[in-house]
């Protein structure tokens, strides 16, 4: 640890919740340094006050809310917890700077990108000139490897990528070399190879500019990539804190140690070879969506191209690749969703891709899906019991077995059987999903489609959602197709992946043979950019 | 942009199509005569017949419909049955008062509502928040002809500070003309402030509850600045939205004030051949009036894509 | 089913009675609603037939012991008058509130889930929103003829667009949340995804839309009778009374001031009452108060 004074020193920070909640407090008694051109990372689940702790420094807590209830954040020593509004909005973005996680919604949408940029020296230089401010941004974007900064300078968000607004939000912050930049998941919003890219970033430009960095993070595989130091949170406390090494390698907290176990880790199953007959067999499905706007003006996305596949019964099959690479929309045209232009879906032999009307209803209790966001997957006006039975009893089933039906797979979900009188939200978002994912068996289906059915969750809660697909798998034996982003996910529970790029499969193998072997480009591209690989080997030493 | 305006004027043509069958609907599936109006209660069969073959009506109505279309396309309203004068000229001779007095009804408003609102967003929950918030509830409450009487009784009668009533053009005597117009158009402009001052202060909510917002604070942005260099244009889309739709409402304001302030315009045009049964000159007056609605909406699209670049047709 | 349909409506039902006791205004402005609907519906009781009594030596008196708020230019008494105007502007305004909430619901329902209606659907809304309503509202029961269906009927017209579009995007909206794509999933036929899991979502904003086109309502059949077309002289409603003032307000403007300080009084609380349930019942608006962490 560096001798010299801290850029950042937070003793004893308390920041108090309204009454009435379940805690009294967002963050008690927290106390850390962040150094020079060191990186800090804080780490926790949702709850775990790591962002309300980032949102204090900058002073940016909705303090009717939000209120710093005790502590001192001294920033190059000075107490900001205590400082007047004006001196706030002469420290923010000149002395202290904050990247947030959704560039896109941070940026200003109606403001060219370069003018959002100028306008921190506009602020806190007033000064200097035009031409000064027009020759600082174009550097600043070379700084952080925006291309052409000239033309993109007047561009707005919405017409850059996300890694490339990202990239601009970190320009922002750097504009007057701030003493102390805060980053609250800043590439969580971010396809993997950006990722990789924007962390990479973060580290060169600290040795070029004279920073330090708190950054707030849910992912232990960027803390490894990144960290110089961690603090570990849960529930407003700081449960652990010491070098990377250390922590992810030998942690002494029981519950740090459970969440680095919780972390899924490169682990491929093994199974028999599964059942020959197909139980769907999908050829040549291609999907263009058609944006047509009143006149003409006819824009076409590719979405599908002609992507084949089979699927055994009691086989699950990954499909992985980044936004935009089709994986959503392949999952939505087997639900049938959408109604692809051309190639066929075979369901045990029939055609189902051009299904209409009651022939489709009659179809779907046979693909069931299971989606991302469990908080918007229960109707939350209905009870639990009425969304379970609702599907068998459309097709045909008593009352009376349907509710025996659903209490059993309350059970074996893993919840409670008398619990089909609440509402959704008398649950937490693991017991949701357990909840979604009992209504998909309940039509009895022979195949389940699961959309980033774990991406929106803890990642304790992720292992846990992860072992009961695989042991319900087990015992009722439908066939899965997991599509997701994190590749770890998918070589846990997959026996098969195919990895999409721009709509079609560029890899479809046994799981193990294409994350050890891959054999296209794209597939080794993916991997590399996984984060924390060498937290993964230090763990596995 | 170009192709931006003829596409939305290609999309304004079914719209005024549905005005034009609602209206021509209205006034031939309605009750009573029209021919037995022209010609009054005493005519003859022959001469009612006569008047019937003269202006079409004994044709089928599917049959006049399109020919009324095809009328109306070429630009052609027809003839006032009371005064025999084109519709059109008719329209165009009554303008005048009721474009001036919209206009400033409009001017005032925009100077007026948008800052109230927007200071209401700002200091939401804050004695000027609910002060504002009272005031554009009263203004929605208040029938704008009651409002015009009081008005006419506290600051003309009783005070003498205005005249009663009645109408001077600004081309011919501003001064004068600014005394009459004072209170027909505060009257007029006080529903559509309550209306824009409202919208401007939920649009300013909801957007100040954006994250852009907090990174703008993050980068060390006074408040002040915050909201009319961050907030406001962003909130600029619903607010102009609501401007295009409240011309409907403005010109509901406008047939109402016209008749308290005994106005030469339009909008008293309008209920003189309402109640006199002048069916051309209605059905022109209302199709007039559509097209301005139209015609408005159409620019205010156009306006979206200035204020928002993510707009894009 | 319907025991558990039953326990979530009265669920519903505590939250509107919730939202009225937290808010000060909503709840006074209720009250205030209350009375003034007791006053007109028991107007006959509380004033006996002096609406109707024209007494030719005591026209234009103004307001006093005898008669508190005056009477009008036939000498009957402006207080009786208001009360008994008080029952056929709210009927008009309930009537028409009520119908063109359901119209404009069920056609905002079928054009927001199927999407093929939606061009035809939404020009002809666009085409009845370019009609200025008091207008065509005038024409129709000037052609047609006064009476409490026509004016109800020409009032909700021209407030059914708005419905449609509101009850429209709370569709477009819902459709897209996984909740829904689920039930589709099940295989449920569109019309029960449409009553059971889209329908409930447009209930808290059509039950605040319903109130502003109630006050909206009162009004436009206030300037019906202004513009001399509501209702005939012997049925007494805020309009025609407003509108028989006009005539003689500068030496009596009680006949104006009374009849239009109660109509503003009662749709300004109509309008209070509903945004004190907009505040409640819409979430959009109390985000702001939602604790992040």
């Amino acid at each position: 640890m560096t001798t010299c004074e801290p850029i950042l020193r937070i003793e004893n920070l308390s920041v108090a919740l309204p009454e009435g909640l379940d805690r009294s407090h967002a963050v008690r008694n927290v106390s850390f340094d962040v150094h020079r051109r060191q990186i800090l990372c804080v780490v926790g689940e949702s709850g775990s006050g790591k962002s309300v702790t980032a949102a204090a420094v900058m002073r940016l807590l909705p303090e009717k809310v939000l209120r710093i209830s005790g502590g001192t954040i001294r920033l190059e020593g000075e107490d900001i917890a205590v400082a007047s509004p004006e001196r706030l909005c002469q420290l923010r973005g000149s002395r202290m700077a904050m990247i947030f996680q959704e560039p896109l919604t941070a940026l200003n949408p109606v403001m060219r990108v370069g003018d959002q940029i100028a306008e921190v020296l506009q602020i806190h230089r007033p000064g200097t000139s035009a031409e000064q401010r027009q020759a600082r941004v174009r550097e600043l974007m070379a700084d952080v490897q925006l291309p052409e900064p000239e033309r993109l300078a007047r561009a707005y968000p919405h017409q850059l990528s996300g890694g490339q607004r990202q990239r601009v939000m970190i320009a922002m912050a750097l504009a007057l070399e701030p003493a102390l930049i805060i980053a609250d998941e800043p590439t969580t919003a971010l396809d993997v190879t950006t990722q990789a890219q924007i962390l990479r970033l973060f580290r060169e430009l600290l040795t070029k500019h004279d920073s330090g960095v708190l950054m707030i993070t849910h992912d232990f595989g960027v803390v490894a990539d990144v960290a110089d130091h961690v603090v570990v949170m849960r529930q407003g406390d700081i449960v652990e804190h010491g070098a990377p090494e250390k922590v992810l390698k030998a942690p002494e907290h029981p519950y740090t140690r459970a969440l680095i176990e919780a972390v899924p880790r490169f682990r491929y199953r093994s199974r028999p070879d599964a059942a020959d007959t197909p139980v769907i067999a999908v050829e040549a499905l291609s999907l263009t969506y058609r944006n047509t706007s009143f006149f003409g003006a006819r824009r076409e996305t590719r979405a599908l191209d002609a992507v084949s596949f089979t699927l055994a019964a009691g086989e699950t099959l990954g499909v992985v690749g980044e936004s935009g690479s089709g994986k959503t929309s392949l999952a939505k045209t087997l639900l049938r969703f959408e109604t692809p232009d051309s190639g066929r879906i075979l369901f045990k032999g029939q055609d189902i891709a051009g299904l209409a009307g009651a022939a489709l209803r009659d179809m779907r209790r046979h693909i069931q899906m299971v989606f991302q966001d469990p908080y918007k997957s229960l109707n939350p006006r209905r009870r639990i019991g009425q969304s379970l039975i609702e599907g068998p009893v459309q097709h045909g089933l008593s009352r009376g077995d349907a509710i025996a039906r659903a209490e059993d797979l309350m059970e074996l979900v893993g919840l409670r059987r008398d619990a089909l009188d609440r509402f959704p939200h008398e649950f937490s978002g693991g017991q949701r999903q357990r909840i979604c994912i009992a209504r998909a068996l309940a039509m009895e289906p022979a195949i389940i489609v699961a959309d980033e059915a774990v991406s929106a969750l803890d990642v304790s809660v992720q292992a846990q959602v992860l072992r009961l697909f695989e042991d319900l798998q087990r015992r009722i034996g439908f066939a899965m197709i997991f599509v997701t982003h994190d590749l770890r996910v998918a070589s846990n529970i997959c026996d098969r992946i195919a990895v999409m790029q721009r709509g079609r499969i560029v890899e479809l193998g046994p799981a193990q043979r294409v994350f050890q072997e891959p054999e296209a480009s794209y597939t080794r591209e993916l991997l590399a950019a996984v984060p924390g690989l060498a937290s993964e080997r230090m763990i596995a030493d | 942009m170009l192709r931006l305006i003829a596409l939305r004027i290609a999309m304004a043509v079914p719209v005024m199509l549905v005005v034009a069958t609602i209206v021509f609907l209205l006034l031939r599936l309605s009750p009573g005569d029209p021919a037995l109006i022209i010609a009054g209660e005493s005519a003859g069969p022959e001469a009612l017949a006569r008047i019937r073959s003269q202006m079409g009506l004994d044709q089928p109505l599917v049959v006049q419909y399109f020919t009324w279309l095809a009328a109306i396309a070429r630009g052609d309203l027809g003839f006032s049955i009371l005064s025999k004068v084109p519709v059109l000229s008719l329209i165009f001779d009554r303008l005048e008062p009721t474009l001036v007095l919209a206009l400033s009804a409009i001017l005032i408003t925009v100077v007026i509502a948008v800052p109230l609102g927007a200071v209401a967003a700002w200091r939401h929950n804050s004695w000027i928040d609910r002060a504002v918030m009272m005031l554009s509830v009263v203004g929605f409450s208040v029938p704008a002809f009651v409002i015009g009487y009081i008005l006419i009784l506290l600051l003309s009668v009783k005070a003498d500070l205005f005249p009663v009533q009645g109408y001077v053009s600004p081309f011919e005597d501003p001064l004068a003309a600014l005394r009459h117009l004072a209170l027909p158009s505060l009257t007029l402009a006080l529903v559509f402030m309550a209306l824009i001052s409202r919208v401007t202060r939920s649009s300013l909510l909801e957007v100040l509850g954006e994250d852009f917002v907090r990174t703008a604070r993050a980068k060390g942005n006074v408040e002040r600045r915050v909201l009319w260099r961050h907030a406001l244009p962003n909130a600029a889309v619903p607010i102009i939205t609501v401007i295009g739709l409240g011309i409907a409402l403005l010109i509901s304001g406008v047939v109402v004030t016209e008749s308290v302030f005994n106005l030469p315009g339009v909008g008293r045009l309008t209920i003189d051949a309402i109640l006199a049964r002048d069916y051309p000159v209605v059905q022109g007056l209302m199709l007039f009036f559509a097209l301005i609605y139209v015609g408005v909406n159409l620019l205010i699209d156009i306006a979206y894509v200035i204020v928002d670049p993510r707009i894009r047709y | 089913m319907s025991a558990t349909g039953q326990a979530s409506s009265i669920a519903r039902r505590n939250v509107l009675v919730e939202a009225l006791l937290t808010n000060r205004v909503a709840l006074l402005s209720g009250i205030l609603l209350l009375a003034i609907v007791l006053l007109a519906v028991f107007a006959p009781l509380i004033t006996g037939d002096d609406a109707f009594l024209i007494r030719p030596r005591q026209r234009l008196r103004p307001p006093g012991e005898e008669f508190w708020f005056g009477t009008d230019a036939l000498g009957r008494d402006v207080f009786a008058l208001v009360l008994h105007g008080g029952r056929i502007s709210l009927l008009v305004g309930l009537l028409a509130a009520l119908a063109g909430a359901a119209v404009g619901t069920a056609i905002g329902l079928l054009t927001g889930y199927f999407r093929w209606l939606d061009p035809i659907v939404m020009r002809i809304m666009d085409g009845i929103m370019a009609i200025p309503g008091i207008l065509f509202a005038v024409a129709l029961v000037s052609l047609v003829g006064p009476s409490v269906v026509t004016i109800v009927a020409a009032i909700t017209f021209s407030e059914i667009p708005r419905v449609t579009r509101l009850v429209r995007s709370v569709v477009l909206s819902v459709r897209e949340e996984s909740y829904v794509r689920a039930a589709e999933g099940l295989g449920i036929p569109p019309l029960l995804v449409l009553l059971r899991h889209i329908l409930p979502s447009c209930i808290a904003p059509l039950i605040v839309q319903t109130t502003y086109m109630f006050a909206a309502a009162i009004l436009a059949e206030a300037v019906l009778g202004f513009l001399g077309v509501g209702f005939p002289p012997d049925i007494p409603s805020w309009g025609n009374v407003l509108a028989e003032g006009r005539a003689v307000f500068q030496r009596a403007p009680w006949t104006i001031i009374a009849p239009g300080l109660f109509l503003a009084v009662t749709v300004m609380a109509v309008n209070l009452l509903g945004d004190g349930l907009r505040d409640r019942l819409d979430p959009r608006l109390s985000r702001a108060a939602k604790v992040s962490s």
